[in-house]
């Protein structure tokens, strides 16, 4: 079985070095990364090959999740590879806090290229290690992300309008 | 037993079953009324039903057959929330990088 991955790409209407700017600068990088309707701090950043970043989010209900990344390849301005996960308080790595079967870390692979227009992101997450319970999950959950799911979440969501 | 909310995601992992909630979206069901548009057989449909009542997604009786299965309400309110922030969370960051990019641009980096 290959192991399942994520990819999201776009272009940017601005250059490579601003785009790295954005993504490397810890406050720039709290400005806008994160789910709309959190709010993110960076608690900690060392930029740098088996350095670490951490963050806490903040949803509107009040509660908060933290996230530590542990770079693995920064290449300025071309790019950023880090291994993603959730964390403790304190940092320490913990599973997804309502997911057991959430792979327990992503390998995350960022590409900033020159293109017409600006510069295309793509990035990739891909579980590492993972069992084949925790890739099926994951694959499940991947075509949730491309809109396997809208579907039947948009007949639900009717479907609970008229019920209430 | 597993806690709920892996039992949700479980249950929805399979497209079948995706597809039976979406089904029972529209309205309630038999479970013969669902087994016609499947094309599976009966059993395999009752243990599909059996997987998503156990994992609270819908409702109905656990003997009569006959008896209609419907969607439970607030069924999917914590397993939704939670997908969608995962979900999202980088086409969220690159619309809000996008809005970031162009409100500093021009400015001194």
């Amino acid at each position: 079985m290959t192991t399942p991955s994520f990819t999201i790409t776009r272009v940017f209407d601005a250059s490579r070095e601003r785009i790295w700017a954005a993504w490397t600068d810890p406050e720039r990088l709290a400005a806008w990364f994160g789910p709309k309707e959190t709010k993110g701090i960076v608690l900690e950043h060392d930029l740098r090959p088996g350095g670490v970043w951490r963050g806490r989010m903040d949803a509107p209900d009040g509660s908060a999740m933290f996230s530590k990344f542990v770079f693995e390849q920064v290449e300025p301005p071309s790019r950023l590879m880090w291994i993603h996960g959730f964390a403790d308080e304190h940092g320490a790595r913990i599973r997804a806090p309502f997911a057991p079967l959430f792979p327990l870390e992503l390998r995350t692979t960022v590409t900033f290229a020159e293109v017409d227009g600006g510069t295309r992101i793509t990035l990739e997450w891909a579980p590492i290690d993972a069992s084949s319970e925790e890739e099926a999950f994951f694959q499940s959950m991947m075509e949730s992300m491309n809109g396997g799911w809208t579907g039947s979440f948009d007949q639900l969501d009717a479907y609970l309008a008229e019920t209430n | 037993m597993e806690p709920l909310l892996d039992r949700q995601f479980a249950a929805l992992a399979d497209p079948t079953r995706r597809a039976i909630l979406a089904r029972l979206a529209r309205g309630e069901a038999t479970v013969g009324e669902l087994q016609r548009p499947f094309g599976i057989s009966q059993p395999a449909i009752s243990r599909h039903l059996k997987v998503l009542e156990s994992a609270g997604l819908i409702e109905g009786g656990k003997a009569a057959q006959a008896r209609p299965r419907r969607l439970k309400a607030d069924a999917l309110d914590d397993a939704r929330g939670w997908i969608d922030g995962l979900r999202t969370l980088w086409s969220d960051s690159f619309d809000q990088l996008d809005a970031f990019l162009k409100a500093t641009e021009g400015k001194t980096e």
